[in-house]
């Protein structure tokens, strides 16, 4: 007989309402880790279009990149490099034999920063691009 | 996949290849933490209004900083992110077949995307 | 007085219990490989839960409801280790955890999750004591000892005095999301094992014991969750022992002493 275990028993039990501190901020570091290599990747691969097209290809690129939409992506994009960055310093105290008793409270004040950096994101880019 | 179930196992033998592979996720990290705020600041938050061109970043690609952090950048988080992945699958999918497969092919994924990033970069840098 | 058929009606999850609610609903995991299929739930009603511990409840399940309840304990004190279980999805020795404590009119009682079921709340703990083993779980000193003892100063006794109250529960190996989709990790209870000798100054094989932890199964498969700390129930930091040997370990190479 199968014991509690495996990935499909991992799934249902790790996103169950137990969901405490220390679990929710290593699945926020693994999706945010995940999604920000995505964006490396089309980072990588929206550069190549310098290679392939020397005329205003590129920069017409960017400039759909400009647009509202892709601006909201960005700041999306942002949020998840604070959180993951933030987070990973969090780790990074630990490692150094700093906080492990108090790892629930460095994670919301983590987030804390994270939430008031994209605040003044949003609120820059916002200004920059007439949004209020 | 999945067979999560405790194995009896004996490790006696140290993997320096773990160590070394955890060890510069750590500095890989720390120099993101430098090399991308850098990056992401100067080019959209200082003046988030400027609109990115081809010229633009050609000519800003003559200061040698700017080459050194594009550089670290495209090292550091290919490793960052590759070797993330590799912790990830590592998790999901114990079986040693199944996690050597895992590690070819994201060390070929990241030698070849770098090769091909820096090709990207130099290009930038000389032709523009 | 709430009945369990209002309580049912209301679908009460999160009312403070203490003078407002005097029913608990167990939901009890069962499963008998021998007759069942699959796993079930089943609830039993238990009035006035006031000054009683989870295992007082199931111990008065077994004697006064149903007597086919198969779940371990032993010491009723909080020292052996054996009641383990997992309770409204946290892992708790059932024994010193009072049921009102938990604040919920609902209890989802549960075999430790990560082991291979046996019986209803009995788990296989052959695996983990295994890994328990793979540690060497024992003091080694193979010098000539002294006259009297092998003296140790007070400091570096309390080096390893949280690793030293482990009761060997494996609350906190059950606990780890790593340990429930990679069966071959050592896990927070037998990295804790290793931590408490390797600061152990009279113990001689350090190096023995950094290389068996220094792998891919070992320390560096750790990703700090803390589900472990968490669910200790002599609240020993199990996540800091793993980062205590880490940084051993990263010392010991970085000097090339490994």
């Amino acid at each position: 007989m199968a014991g509690h275990s495996g990935l499909g028993y991992y799934l249902r039990r790790v996103l169950r309402v137990s969901l405490e501190t220390g679990t929710m901020a290593h699945l926020l570091h693994r999706v945010t880790g995940l999604l920000i290599v995505v964006y490396l990747f089309l980072h990588i691969g929206a550069m190549s279009y310098t290679y392939f097209d020397a005329g205003s290809g590129f920069d017409d690129l960017m400039a759909t990149f400009a647009s509202t939409p892709f601006l909201i992506v960005d700041l999306v994009l942002f949020a998840g490099v604070m959180i993951h960055g933030l987070n990973g310093l969090r780790i990074m105290l630990f490692d150094m034999g700093y906080f492990s008793r108090r790892q629930k409270e460095l994670f919301w004040v983590m987030m804390a920063i994270a939430a008031t950096s994209v605040l003044i994101a949003t609120w820059l880019v916002g200004a920059a691009h007439g949004w209020w | 996949m999945g067979g999560g179930e405790l194995q009896q196992t004996v490790h006696i033998h140290a993997s320096k290849r773990s160590f070394w592979l955890w060890f510069l996720q750590r500095v890989s990290s720390v120099g993101l933490i430098v090399v991308l705020l850098f990056h992401m600041i100067v080019l959209h938050y200082v003046d988030p209004s400027a609109e990115i061109t081809l010229a633009d970043t050609h000519v800003r690609l003559q200061s040698f900083l700017f080459i050194i952090v594009d550089s670290l950048l495209l090292g550091f988080g290919l490793f960052h992110g590759l070797n993330g992945v590799r912790n990830v699958a590592y998790d999901y999918f114990p079986k040693p077949g199944t996690r050597k497969a895992i590690s070819s092919i994201l060390l070929i994924v990241g030698v070849v995307v770098f090769v091909w990033g820096a090709f990207v970069l130099v290009n930038l840098v000389l032709a523009g | 007085m709430i009945t369990a058929l209002t309580l049912q009606e209301l679908d009460v999850e999160n009312v403070v219990l203490r003078g407002v609610i005097d029913l608990v609903v167990f939901r009890i995991f069962r499963f008998d490989p021998a007759r069942n299929d699959a796993p079930t739930f089943q609830t039993y009603d238990l009035p006035d839960t006031a000054g009683m511990t989870i295992l007082d409840a199931l111990i008065h399940i077994k004697e006064n409801m149903d007597s086919t309840l198969s779940f371990r304990r032993s010491c009723r004190s909080a020292i052996c280790g054996s009641c383990a279980i997992c309770a409204n999805g946290k892992n708790l020795l059932a024994c010193n955890t009072q049921v009102n404590d938990l604040k919920k009119v609902r209890i989802t009682l549960e075999p430790l999750p990560g082991f291979p079921m046996m019986r209803d709340l009995v788990v296989d703990w052959e695996p983990f004591f295994d890994q328990y083993r793979s540690v060497k779980p024992y003091m080694v000193a193979r010098s000539t000892p002294p006259e009297k003892e092998r003296i140790q100063d007070q400091k570096t006794r309390k080096a390893y005095d949280e690793a030293a109250q482990c009761i060997m529960c494996s609350a906190c190996t059950s606990s780890c999301p790593v340990v429930w989709t990679d069966g071959n990790y050592l896990g927070p209870a037998a990295l804790t094992k290793a931590w408490r000798f390797v600061a152990d100054d009279r113990d001689e094989i350090t190096r023995e014991r950094l290389a068996m932890v220094n792998n891919e199964e070992g320390v560096w498969r750790c990703h700090t969750i803390f589900r472990c700390t968490d669910s200790c129930p002599k609240k020993i930091d199990t996540a800091g022992s793993i980062e205590s040997l880490r940084k051993k370990i990263i010392w010991h190479q970085l000097t090339g002493r490994i």
